[in-house]
C-alpha cells in the first residue's frame, strides 16, 4: 500500500483514540464520527482541551509558513490574512449553505472550501507581489493581509465589526491531531521531492536556479499557494472550534506571531516550526499560573523575556536547521 | 553546424559600453575560449548568452532561433549549462542535492505524485540518484555526496559547479574561469575532465579563463576581447602571437 496514505490512516486512529480518550470517554456517536461533542465528559477541562485544538491551528500555520520564510526564504509578513480567508469562508460557506448538514459533510466542505479560497486568493496576491524580494515583500504582504481584513470588516454578511457568531462548531481534538500531523508529513514531503528542492534552490541562490533550468517566480508562487492553502485550512479549524470570528484576530500581531514561531524554532526547519507553534501557545497560557503567585499581572513580561532570552541563547532558532528524525529527509 | 551565433551585439550599461558589435560563431562540438584582460566584457558576454542581461543591440541565436525572448531558464532548458566565476553553489544543500536540482526541468513526475510518492516518483527519484552520482563520480566528488556544497574545499566547489551544470544535460557548456582558485595539480586535473567530458557528451564548451597554460592546451580557438570589443580570433598560436592581443595584455612599448 502507499506509505502516505498509510501514515494518514495512522495518524487518522491516534486522533480518534485521542478524541475518544479525551473528550467523549463513552462510546458514542460523536467519537466515531470525530465531532465535538456537546457536553464534556472527557479526561480534561474544557480549558485544557481548547488549548490543545489552538495548539495544533498554531502548529499547522507554523509548518505552512515554513513553506514560505524557511524553504523559499520569501518574508511575507500576512500569513494571518490567508488564515482569515480561510477561517471566515468556511464559516459564511457552512453556516449558510450546510447549517444542518452532518458534521462529516460539514468538516470535509468547510476545510476544502476555506484551503482553496485561501490558495486562490494566495496565487492573486503571490503573482502579483513576488516580482518584490525582501523587506518590499514583507511590507506587501503585510498590505495585503490588512486590506483583507479590514474588507471582512465591511462585509455585512459575515458579522462586520460585530464578528461572526452562531458558526457549527465540529473541530474537535481528533480532528485537529489528525491535520496537524498529517500537513506536517505533507509539507515535508514537499520539502524532500524534486519541488522542495527547488524551493531550497530558489532560496539559496536564485541566480543559479535559474540558470538550472527552475523558473523561480513559478516556484515561489507554488510555495505561496500551497501554504496558503494550508493557512486557510487552520483558519477554517479555528473558526469551526470556536465558533466565533472576529477580525480582530487576524490583525498584523497574529502575523508576527506565525513568523516569530517560525524563528524560535529555527527557520528553514521543520521540526523548528512545530516546536515554535507549541511553545508560543503554550507559554502565555502556562505563565497564567505564575501570576497566581506574583498576585501582578506578569505574564507578557514574562513572555517577552522568554523570548528575548532564547534568541540571545539560540541566535539560531531552538533546532537551528536541524530535524527531529521522523522529520528529516529520508 | 553553428550551435550559438552572436550578431552585432552590443550591450550598454548607460553610458558605459560593456560590449560593443560583438559578433562570433561557435560551431558544435569544438572548444573554444574567450580571454581577454579584466573588465573586457567576457562575463557579460556571457550573462547575454544565458538571457541574464538583454543586448542593446543585435541578435543571439541558439540552433538558428533567436534568444532575446526566452528567459534563462528555459535558455537552460534548451541546453545552455554555465558555472560562475564567483562560486553559487546551493550552499546549504547536500552536493547531491545540488546536482540533483538541475534535474528539475527534465523530470516528468507531477506535484500530487510527489506528493503521494508513488512508484513513477520513487523510480524517478532513483534514476537521478544513480544519474547525479554518475556525474559526481566522474568528477570525483562521489565521497563528497552526502555533505553540505558549502563544507567542500574550494577545488570541490569548483567541481560541483560543473558536474551541477552537465545535469541539465547541456550542448552548450559555458565555464566561467574554471580554474581561478585553484593550484597547478588541480589546474591539470580539471583541464584533463574538461577535455574528457567534452569528447564524452560531444559537448560545445566556451571557456572564459585567465590560466593561458590552461587555455592554450585544451582550446580549440579562441577569441581574444578588449574594452567589450574582439580585437582577435584564431587557432591559440596564432592569437599567442597576434601583436593586438599582446598590446592589450602588456601595453604598447614607447
Amino acid at each position: 500500500m502507499n506509505k502516505t496514505i498509510q501514515k494518514l490512516l495512522i495518524f487518522f486512529v491516534i486522533g480518534l483514540i485521542t478524541n475518544f480518550i479525551l473528550s467523549s470517554f463513552g462510546l458514542n456517536a460523536d467519537a466515531l464520527l470525530f465531532t465535538k461533542p456537546d457536553r464534556f465528559n472527557g479526561l480534561i477541562s474544557p480549558y485544557y482541551y481548547s488549548i490543545l485544538v489552538l495548539l495544533g491551528i498554531n502548529i499547522i500555520l507554523s509548518t505552512s509558513l515554513c513553506l514560505i520564510n524557511g524553504f523559499t526564504g520569501l518574508f511575507t509578513m500576512g500569513h494571518a490574512g490567508f488564515m482569515a480567508i480561510g477561517a471566515y469562508t468556511s464559516a459564511f460557506v457552512i453556516s449558510k449553505f450546510f447549517p444542518t448538514s452532518p458534521m462529516l459533510v460539514q468538516l470535509m466542505i468547510g476545510l476544502l472550501v476555506g484551503g482553496s479560497i485561501a490558495a486562490i486568493s494566495g496565487f492573486v496576491i503571490g503573482f502579483s507581489s513576488l516580482r518584490l524580494s525582501g523587506d518590499y515583500l514583507g511590507m506587501v504582504t503585510l498590505g495585503f493581509s490588512e486590506i483583507i481584513r479590514i474588507l471582512i470588516l465591511n462585509i455585512d454578511a459575515v458579522g462586520g465589526a460585530r464578528g461572526m457568531t452562531e458558526i457549527p462548531q465540529f473541530i474537535n481534538i481528533g480532528t485537529i491531531i489528525f491535520l496537524t500531523l498529517a500537513i506536517t508529513v505533507l509539507i515535508k514531503r514537499i520539502r524532500d521531492s524534486k519541488f522542495g528542492r527547488a524551493m531550497l534552490a530558489v532560496k539559496e541562490n536564485e541566480m543559479a536556479a535559474n540558470l538550472m533550468g527552475i523558473n523561480p517566480l513559478k516556484i515561489k508562487v507554488q510555495a505561496f499557494v500551497l501554504s496558503s492553502f494550508f493557512a486557510g485550512v487552520a483558519g477554517a479549524c479555528f473558526a469551526h472550534s470556536e465558533g466565533y470570528l472576529s477580525t480582530q484576530t487576524f490583525t498584523f500581531v497574529k502575523s508576527f506571531e506565525i513568523i516569530a514561531m517560525n524563528v524560535i524554532g529555527g527557520l528553514g526547519s521543520l521540526s523548528g516550526a512545530m516546536m515554535g507553534g507549541a511553545i508560543l501557545t503554550v507559554l502565555p497560557e502556562a505563565l497564567r499560573k505564575v501570576q497566581d503567585f506574583t498576585g501582578v499581572d506578569l505574564r507578557m513580561v514574562l513572555y517577552s523575556l522568554t523570548m528575548i532570552l532564547i534568541m540571545i541563547l539560540k541566535p539560531q532558532g531552538l533546532m537551528g536547521t536541524k530535524e527531529m528524525k521522523w522529520l528529516s529527509s529520508n | 553546424m553553428a550551435i550559438l551565433q552572436l550578431n552585432d551585439m552590443s550591450l550598454f550599461f548607460g553610458g558605459i559600453k560593456a560590449n560593443q558589435n560583438v559578433s562570433f560563431t561557435l560551431q558544435e562540438g569544438k572548444l573554444y575560449g574567450l580571454i581577454g584582460p579584466n573588465g573586457a566584457g567576457k562575463s557579460t558576454i556571457f550573462n547575454v548568452i544565458t538571457g541574464i542581461y538583454k543586448p542593446t543591440k543585435g541578435e543571439v541565436y541558439l540552433h538558428g532561433e533567436k534568444t532575446l525572448e526566452f528567459s534563462p531558464y528555459q535558455l537552460a532548458q534548451k541546453g545552455i549549462g554555465r558555472t560562475f566565476q564567483n562560486i553559487r553553489l546551493f550552499k546549504e544543500l547536500t552536493v547531491e542535492q545540488n546536482v540533483m536540482t538541475s534535474f528539475f526541468s527534465q523530470s516528468k513526475t507531477t506535484f500530487v505524485q510527489n506528493l503521494f510518492r508513488t512508484k513513477a516518483f520513487i523510480e524517478e527519484e532513483e534514476k537521478n540518484r544513480a544519474k547525479a552520482h554518475e556525474l559526481l563520480k566522474f568528477m570525483g566528488l562521489l565521497e563528497n555526496a552526502q555533505d553540505l556544497a558549502g563544507s567542500l574545499p574550494y577545488g570541490k566547489q569548483r567541481k560541483l559547479e560543473i558536474a551541477r551544470a552537465m545535469g541539465l544535460s547541456p550542448k552548450l557548456l559555458l565555464l566561467d574561469e574554471p580554474a581561478a582558485g585553484l593550484n597547478p595539480t588541480e589546474t591539470l586535473e580539471l583541464t584533463n575532465l574538461i577535455k574528457e567530458l567534452k569528447e564524452k557528451h560531444k559537448l560545445t564548451v566556451l571557456l572564459i579563463e585567465h590560466d593561458m597554460r590552461l587555455v592554450m592546451q585544451i582550446c580549440e580557438y579562441i577569441y581574444v576581447l578588449d574594452h567589450g570589443e574582439l580585437i582577435s580570433e584564431g587557432e591559440p598560436n596564432f592569437v599567442q602571437n597576434d601583436p593586438k592581443v599582446v598590446e592589450a595584455y602588456l601595453g604598447v612599448d614607447e
